[in-house]
């Protein structure tokens, strides 16, 4: 990273947003998901899909939909008809990768008018997508041991609970948090007031994950629009810029890491923020959405962001500095934790979302403080990729 | 677009294919067709999606057999000269006319065998090669296209490598593609896709490409060389990394590096397409 | 350009049509179904086939890069860090470290399991710090394991030793 000058060539502004409910089964199809999503963010953005150049989509695993080749089984109801389209895919990160991917296409003068859109339908998986996880591990080292996903997150949580002396009840606070935050999204599927004692007593999955920690597959989708200023200029007065964006992957070796802190989450942090001109990252993000498909991962993330000295996350999420009225609101929107979580398509609660918070359209979401600049995160693939953009209502 | 951006300086590409460790190939070609529309239909092999194709474009443009023999004859033979090729082999028009149908009216022999490996490029903002290199290869021009994901509405005229090919030649100001591109390698992964991309892309006309074929316009010794390296039919079925192959031969062409398969040339074209049951395809236009 | 400035209320407005299982299990939804029968047989590379060899012996192996100085496990051809080709193979102990462990209750298919499996990272001694391997261990009690205990491989008997990574069945507690 050392002689990056982050020349480009045009800035990058978000008009426009949309995303359709969560659930954990929907009716429509992929196709129609993402249509419905692109439907919402031209409308908001006051576009038509003859003004859009190029589209990007995100999805996560073909496992899932059950269709190889997905970008191009999708690619219809995602506008790609009949223009320039690609998908991308680093696993959970996609939600904030596939925008990232957008600002390519734009800062790099290639497009003006760039869609980027993340849908995902893990009901397809069928009885439980969970299945589908199977074969993310290592066919040879690691399959033989009949593994279930969720070991990984038991593992990763138990070293973090470790090295830094946390317990199980400042990390249910979170998922208290986030659902109660949820109860004000109109897309949520698991939004609803419970308790840290509630978390605690929950069905044990693989200690120290319990059923209450984790975020339930979902079906859905969510658009952005991304254009350049002199387009924006004429759409909005108020339009989101994108200052800062990151992104970095980890080795495939998971377990030759120390998983108590997520490095990859800190170096793609540092990139995003250096260009974004952050330099403290903790005084100068009014608001964060980190990726918490577990309660825990939002702490870790927050650490890896730089929100939090190592350790000191729970001790914020106690105080109820990370609360939407607190001075630093993270996951107003209810996260994954509350809103659900449709692997790439999250890009609706996080991404959307600080779109939606700077642009002070959050409604009853909308935190309390004054914002000006906000960061969103997402994580994936082998406990891998971190993926971070900065964006900010003033240029 | 990355260096573009000014995020990165120098950025690496990868690509490959491991297509040795697919048992089920068919099945996972299955596995990307319309599961409502399209997957319940039949069991069989997809390839005949290509078949179905090949039996419009061939009706259409009165494209005669001997045409489309013809490029699987070029290719493999030119496949010989490529150490890297595994299906290099000396054939005549007549070994392919009568060889078998496998979907009629395409033989197997027209389809490319499938193929391990990987290809990497490192690409660089011209501050940076410039400081690395005395011979870079300039990307001139680039372009992307995705037709539509329905079978039934898409055109069946190789639509998207004509569009990719508009962009690419867009950015790199080129007026009349037949005349300035000096070499190409096109996909070719079916053999009447050769004709049918060259014709989208501009490289001859729709109704004259067979003849020009037989005459051997297309030739390693012709007017515009297409498929030096064998194509795909020579080199395998890299599966994704196909288009990574295409480009490679044409940047080692331009760097003077291809051997004995060497041609004199200064502006090449890599085009590929992303197989069936798909209308997208990219194309790349490299200068010296 | 449909140019237009437009005002939209609080969005997002959620679409989209929920479904309930007994929608699909009890056909009140058409649906297609389908199973792909998608075989495949991954090649072990070079490392890993050295490493699976060595299994076969009871032994384990890692490899050594020069530059950085780590003993690599699992093996690999190249140190990722250093970018090149290691330097040598290195044999490691069947004994290691608990960094993390986690008691599972369900399978892979999410159903709940019998008995609960015991899974931990276990860094290996003789290899560098951190350098783990995934595994479960046996013939302990869940709530006596602790980050920090130290294990040893219980192996198979050698006529039945396949070569997999199932040659070691679990990983016991060395004391007591």
């Amino acid at each position: 990273m050392k002689g990056l000058k982050f020349h480009k060539k045009q800035d990058v502004a978000i008009v426009g947003a949309g995303m359709t409910t969560f659930k954990r089964r929907l009716l429509e199809t992929g196709k129609e998901l993402s249509y419905f999503a692109v439907k919402q963010a031209l409308e908001e953005a006051g576009l038509d899909i003859s003004d859009i150049e190029m589209v990007v989509m995100g999805s996560a695993p073909d496992a899932f939909d059950g269709v190889a080749l997905k970008g191009e089984y999708l690619l219809d109801g995602s506008g790609g008809s009949d223009r320039p389209y690609m998908r991308v895919f680093v696993g959970g990160g996609t939600g904030v990768f596939a925008p990232i991917a957008g600002y390519w296409h734009v800062a790099s003068g290639l497009a003006d008018v760039c869609l980027v859109v993340c849908e995902e339908k893990m009901s397809s998986c069928y009885p439980h997508p969970q299945s589908a996880f199977k074969y993310i591990w290592d066919p040879i080292l690691e399959r033989p041991l009949k593994p279930n996903l969720i070991w990984i997150f038991a593992l990763e949580m138990r070293r973090y609970m470790h090295v830094n002396n946390v317990k199980h009840e400042d990390i249910a606070l979170v998922s208290v948090k986030n659902k109660a935050n949820a109860l004000d999204h109109p897309c949520a599927q698991v939004a609803e007031k419970i308790t840290v004692e509630d978390v605690l007593k929950s069905e044990p999955m693989a200690l120290p994950v319990r059923r209450l920690d984790v975020s339930p597959p979902s079906d859905g989708a969510a658009a952005l629009v991304m254009v350049a200023p002199h387009i924006a200029r004429q759409l909005t007065d108020e339009p989101v810029w994108v200052t800062g964006v990151g992104w970095c992957l980890d080795t495939t070796h998971w377990t030759n890491r120390d998983l108590y802190f997520p490095r990859y989450v800190a170096e793609a942090a540092r990139m995003a923020y250096r260009m974004a001109h952050i330099t403290d990252p903790r005084k100068q993000i009014d608001v964060a959405e980190p990726y918490d498909p577990f309660d825990y991962k939002e702490l870790h993330h927050m650490e890896g962001l730089g929100l939090a000295r190592k350790g000191e996350a729970p001790i914020l999420t106690r105080e109820g500095v990370t609360a939407r009225d607190g001075d630093l609101p993270v996951c107003p929107s209810g996260g994954l934790l509350g809103v659900g979580n449709p692997i790439a398509a999250t890009m609706g609660v996080k991404a959307c979302e600080i779109y939606w918070q700077l642009a002070y359209r959050a409604g009853k979401r909308q935190v309390a403080k004054e914002v000006t600049t906000g960061v969103c995160q997402a994580w994936g693939d082998l406990m891998q990729v971190g993926t971070v953009m900065v964006m900010s209502n003033k240029r | 677009m990355q260096i573009e951006s000014g995020l990165a300086d120098i950025v690496v590409v990868e690509a490959h294919s491991k297509a040795s460790d697919i048992k089920t190939f068919g099945e996972i070609l299955r596995h990307a067709m319309d599961p409502i529309w399209l997957k319940g239909v039949t069991r069989a092999h997809p390839y005949y999606f290509a078949a179905l194709e090949m039996s419009y474009y061939v009706k259409k443009y009165c494209v005669n057999d001997e045409a489309i023999a013809e490029v699987v004859v070029k290719n493999r033979k030119n496949a010989i000269l490529n150490d890297s090729a595994p299906y290099g082999a000396k054939l005549t028009v007549e070994d392919v006319l009568n060889s078998p149908f496998v979907f009629y009216p395409m033989r197997k022999i027209e389809i490319a065998e499938r193929a391990d490996g990987a290809v990497v490029f490192v690409v660089a903002s011209d501050e940076i090669a410039r400081k690395i290199t005395d011979s870079p290869i300039w990307i001139k021009g680039l372009g992307w296209w995705s037709e539509t994901s329905n079978y039934d509405t898409m055109s069946f005229e190789a639509l998207y490598a004509y569009k990719a090919g508009k962009m690419a030649y867009k950015m790199a100001g080129i007026e009349v593609p037949a005349n300035e591109i000096d070499i190409a390698e096109v996909d070719d992964r079916f053999a009447f896709k050769e004709l049918q991309h060259l014709v989208a892309l501009q490289l001859a006309n729709k109704y004259t490409v067979g003849d020009l074929m037989l005459e051997g316009h297309f030739s390693r010794n012709g007017s515009l060389p297409v498929n030096v390296s064998g194509g795909s039919l020579g080199v395998g079925n890299l599966l994704e990394a196909t288009g990574g192959q295409k480009a490679l031969e044409i940047v080692l062409q331009l760097r003077g590096d291809a051997g004995k398969r060497q041609v004199d040339c200064e502006l090449g074209l890599a085009q590929s397409w992303r197989y069936i049951p798909t209308a997208s395809g990219a194309v790349v236009v490299f200068g010296v | 350009m449909a140019v237009g400035k437009k005002k939209i209320e609080c969005p997002p407005y959620a679409e989209g049509t929920p479904l309930s299982e007994k929608d699909i299990s009890e056909k009140r939804v058409t649906f297609f179904e389908d199973h792909p029968n998608l075989v495949y047989s991954w090649t072990t590379g070079q490392a890993l086939s050295r490493f699976l060899e060595e299994l076969k012996n009871g032994r384990l192996i890692a490899t050594k890069c020069n530059k950085c100085g780590r003993i690599i496990f699992p093996p690999r051809i190249y140190c990722e860090l250093c970018y090149k080709p290691i330097d040598g193979w290195v044999y490691v102990k069947d004994t290691g470290t608990v960094q993390t462990f986690s008691i599972s209750y369900i399978d892979p298919d999410a159903k709940p399991l019998d008995k609960p499996v015991v899974v931990a990272v276990i860094a290996v001694d003789g290899a560098s710090p951190n350098m783990g391997i995934m595994h479960v261990l046996g013939e302990v009690e869940p709530e006596r394991v602790y980050i920090g205990m130290k294990v040893k491989a219980v192996w198979k008997p050698e006529n039945e030793r396949e070569g997999a990574i199932t040659d070691i069945k679990y990983w016991r507690p060395l004391e007591g």
